[in-house]
């Protein structure tokens, strides 16, 4: 698990290399705000650290392949990998007038599978769904979004929230 | 100390919004290290106020309650009055600075038990945005509360505050 993982995360930092001549953005970083509901996982608040890479960058819907950590104050250190995409793009949307920038609604969800740093094994898969996620043309803002978790080491369903989250595309 | 606690808040702000010039809704995030007397482990959202009451000055009503693993467990409530150190913020003569650093005092307390309130000195390290580009962004804030019921001191921390100017 420990080599896919990292033979994960050395693909998703070479596809941007090997397309450098898109146009278009297709490789930045994702930090988010988790709070958890499930046995696995402790009640205190957890950050999201991942690297993604986006497969067909010249689309505004396009599929997004990720890999980072999940680390909080005083817990093991997940190894997460997921996979996920916008769902459809609103345009002219209720909150536009609150950013300075354009910006477009693109609603999107991201399943994802953890691993454990501390014995290399699944410790959960869970599925994000974000309605409010703002598009900005070189990043994303995510508010209130909603996991729903599966327990793998304790066989059980959880849930949790995204706070906020910043995807800040570096090329 | 719960009415105290609200009256305190209440007579601090409401006199100020009279000289308001700009307001916006603020959203964020609220937690702390060695925070058993005010707030329990979890993900906790602060909602809240911030109006401009002179330049370089601002006040701001907040309240924070916890998302989980239980929804609104945790009920804290706060004002703070801040102040813009690189330039001023709510100015229509110049153009404001774009990104700024902000220090303050306030008062916050839990409002569901009652047993923990006190002072807080504040400082959000940057800023970025204003009234006059439509929102800003503030990260971290930084906040040292004096528990004066516990007798203790708190670090407590905003990661992000969004606010939009209305």
């Amino acid at each position: 698990m420990k080599k896919l993982i990292i033979l994960l995360l050395l693909v998703i930092l070479s596809i941007p290399v090997v397309s450098a001549g898109a146009s278009s953005w297709s490789f930045g970083y994702r930090v988010g705000v988790d709070g958890y509901v499930a046995p696995t996982l402790g009640e205190q608040e957890y950050w999201a650290i991942s690297a993604f890479t986006e497969l067909f960058p010249q689309q505004m819907l396009r599929p997004r392949l990720e890999a980072g950590v999940l680390v909080s104050r005083n817990s093991d250190v997940q190894m997460m990998v997921s996979l996920g995409s916008g769902l459809f793009v609103v345009q002219d949307h209720l909150f536009e007038r609150f950013f300075r920038r354009d910006s477009a609604l693109i609603p999107r969800i991201d399943a994802a599978v953890a691993v454990s740093t501390g014995n290399w094994h699944p410790s959960f898969a869970s599925m994000l769904i974000q309605p409010l996620s703002f598009h900005f043309g070189d990043k994303y803002i995510g508010i209130l979004g909603v996991h729903l978790l599966y327990d793998i080491v304790d066989d059980s369903w959880g849930w949790g929230i995204r706070l906020f989250e910043l995807n800040h595309y570096l090329w | 100390m719960k009415r105290t606690l609200l009256i305190i808040i209440l007579f601090t702000l409401v006199p100020l919004c009279v000289f308001t010039s700009s307001v916006a809704i603020s959203i964020g995030s609220f937690d702390g290290l060695q925070t058993q007397n005010l707030i329990n482990d979890g993900v906790h959202a602060q909602l809240g106020t911030v109006i401009g009451i002179a330049p370089r000055w601002e006040a701001e009503l907040f309240m924070a309650t916890m998302l989980t693993p239980e929804i609104g467990e945790d009920i804290i409530g706060g004002a703070a009055v801040s102040f813009a150190l690189m330039g001023p913020v709510y100015t229509e003569e110049e153009v404001p600075p774009y990104g700024n650093t902000l220090v303050g005092l306030g008062f916050l307390g839990n409002i569901s038990t009652g047993e923990s309130w006190g002072p807080v000195i504040r400082m959000t390290v940057l800023t970025v945005g204003g009234p006059r580009f439509v929102m800003r962004e503030r990260g971290p804030t930084l906040s040292l509360f004096y528990d004066i019921p516990g007798k203790s001191v708190t670090l407590l921390y905003n990661i992000f505050l969004l606010d939009f100017y209305l």
